[in-house]
């Protein structure tokens, strides 16, 4: 059995924690591994993947989903959808934050990253809910787990990257997250709800004051803030689930709209337009260029014979298909810890998806819940992206601990998501079908 | 030494607002494809091939503009408590491997180019059929400019692990 592939696994790593971009500690990997497996052919291989990954059109999704998110961010939209949905859950228990959750299922369904979204909407909703004495670790929570719905939300540029890697189709990996997203998305609110109701100091409900806006006034105001991003959403996500257009397509139409969008809500600016062109521009080439050091890294390490020797390795082993499962997803978890997704996506997808098909699975599913660990990955600490950005935009009153408290229930729901999804796959199996008919 | 910096930096950042700006006109491109196919009825035969083009184009010409803005991950779990000058060392160490590879692939690319040029090759990916190697002048171009960022942030990384010009 082949094992100098294997090796290669914590060489990367080694590279990566001593702190070199992870793009250059693949490609040096790479680089070694095939000098000494292919000699200097290999920088054939390196030519032809990098001609062949620039002349992908499917990773057009990827600049075109980050744009639309970046021209939003910019575009104080955040402002109107809080104020539109809040003014309908601010009576409830807990009100704010399930306005906060219901805000981030929004943006998330506009892009498909978070980061700058968690920022957005956490400098937004943080004061407020600080404010009317709200939980401290409640409010670190909302704004963590909210933020990073971007991921299990379509559109998702996770999954942008994914498909093409597991060999399957974005379209399908967007049609199977639907269910999923939304279901997480519920029981954050549902949790809110329950919490709140047994515990009212967590987030107090808010009696009515004299300056609240009417029925009709609050009508008008949901129209005029909810409405059109609404509608975009629809455009974008509709066009894809109905088959209208290609996830790319969409993409497009969905960074043209957001555009004509801040033209609407008089915020566009060209300023605001060349900041979201640069800061897509470094987080595309970003994403990229670890998935063009990626590649070179796995076609060294497939044709070092590495799948095949894993391959053996677990048939020697006679596991179990769900224990194979439930060790490769412990695997992503611990991962999670250490590495960010983009890393994450890249080592683990190209090896473990070959295996899950062998073990007879269906790998849609299995992405959509790799897609549900990474999202668990973002909330747990030491390596927790969603705190570093709530870290970034919290006043002080808001400490370390407040966050790490906070966060738990709510990787807790994300885990309890990841079990229904594994109990009933059809959450995920029954859209891409039932819509290819439709086809 | 700094004028060096300078000079490649400059460049590397008049490269990147262009390639910022390749996304309009894949965008317009883009939706003008869906929009003629669903108004007027009839594909366009360039959407497809332009769409690639400006997709490859964009993050390949943004890596060393994204390289100089320090935007290309790490991971900074255990190297955050290393000392500014131990990280020094190590990014010089990184950028004496990384280097050479860069420069090798760049002169493949260029070769590549050359096959593509001298065979007048088309793409063969659509009705269009483009000529190969404008592409390929973009490869070039791309990995040239991350060979020299790369060189620029090797000095920049020497002057730090000496202590000199960056006092944090």
């Amino acid at each position: 059995m082949e094992l100098l592939p294997f090796l290669m696994l914590p060489m990367a790593f080694v590279l990566m924690f001593l702190g070199v971009q992870v793009v250059y500690s693949m490609m040096i990997t790479a680089l070694v591994f095939g000098l000494f497996t292919f000699g200097n052919r290999v920088v054939f291989q390196f030519v032809e993947k990098i001609e062949d990954l620039s002349s992908n059109f499917v990773f057009a999704a990827v600049p075109l989903f980050v744009f639309m998110g970046a021209m939003l961010e910019r575009s104080g939209i955040a402002d109107r959808l809080f104020e539109a949905i809040h003014i309908w859950t601010r009576r409830l228990p807990g009100g704010l934050a399930i306005a906060t959750v219901l805000m981030c299922v929004i943006f998330a369904a506009s892009s498909g990253v978070i980061g700058a979204t968690e920022s957005v909407v956490g400098l937004l909703t943080i004061p407020v809910m600080l404010r009317y004495a709200y939980d401290r670790g409640l409010i670190s929570g909302t704004i963590c787990a909210g933020g990073s719905l971007g991921t299990i939300i379509p559109p998702s540029v996770v999954a942008v990257v994914m498909g093409p890697l597991a060999d399957i189709s974005v379209g399908d990996l967007l049609y199977g997250m639907v269910f999923p997203g939304l279901i997480m998305g519920a029981l954050y609110v549902v949790y809110i709800f329950v919490v709140c109701s047994l515990r009212p100091k967590y987030g107090p409900r808010i009696a009515s004051e004299p300056g609240d806006p009417r029925f009709g006034a609050k009508v008008w105001i949901t129209t005029r803030n909810l409405i059109p991003p609404v509608l975009m959403i629809f455009a974008v996500l509709g066009s894809i689930l109905l088959g209208w257009a290609s996830p790319t397509e969409a993409a497009a139409i969905g960074a043209l709209a957001s555009v004509l969008l801040t033209m609407l809500y008089r915020t566009y600016s060209n300023t605001a337009l060349f900041e979201a062109l640069l800061k897509t521009l470094k987080v595309t080439s970003m994403i990229m260029a670890v998935l063009l050091a990626g590649t070179l890294f796995t076609g060294v390490f497939i044709g070092g014979g590495g799948i095949n020797a894993a391959n053996q390795a677990i048939a020697k082993m006679q596991l179990s298909p769900w224990v194979l499962l439930a060790l490769m997803m412990l695997i992503l978890f611990i991962a999670g810890f250490f590495l960010d997704w983009i890393s994450i996506v890249l080592i683990f997808v190209p090896i473990f998806t070959p295996l899950i098909k062998t073990a007879g699975f269906d790998p849609v599913w299995f992405c959509i819940l790799f897609l549900i660990m990474i999202q668990t990955s973002y909330l747990t600490p030491p390596m927790a992206p969603a705190i570093f950005y709530l870290r970034a935009v919290a006043p002080p009153q808001i400490t370390i601990r407040d966050m790490y408290r906070g966060v738990v229930p709510f990787i807790a729901l994300q885990v309890l998501t990841m079990v229904i999804v594994m109990i009933w796959p059809a959450l995920v199996t029954w859209l891409p079908g039932t819509m290819l008919k439709f086809k | 030494m700094n004028i060096s910096i300078r000079s490649i930096e400059r460049v590397v950042g008049a490269v990147g607002i262009f390639a910022a700006l390749l996304l309009v006109p894949l965008t317009l491109a883009t939706c003008w494809e869906v929009f003629s196919r669903y108004a007027m009825g009839a594909p366009t035969v360039w959407a497809y091939e332009v769409g690639y083009l400006l997709t490859g184009s964009h993050f390949l010409l943004g890596l060393a503009y994204t390289l100089r803005a320090g935007e290309h991950i790490r991971i900074d779990i255990f190297s955050g408590r290393f000392s500014p000058r131990t990280r020094a060392v190590i990014d010089i160490l990184a950028y004496c491997v990384v280097i050479p590879l860069l420069v090798w692939l760049s002169y493949e690319l260029m070769q590549h180019f050359w096959t593509g040029w001298s065979r007048s090759e088309r793409t063969g990916q659509s009705a269009m059929n483009l000529p190969v190697w404008p592409f390929r002048v973009v490869f070039v171009v791309s990995f040239v400019l991350f060979a020299l960022q790369s060189l620029a942030e090797l000095m920049k990384s020497v002057r730090r692990a000496r202590g000199v010009g960056d006092a944090s």
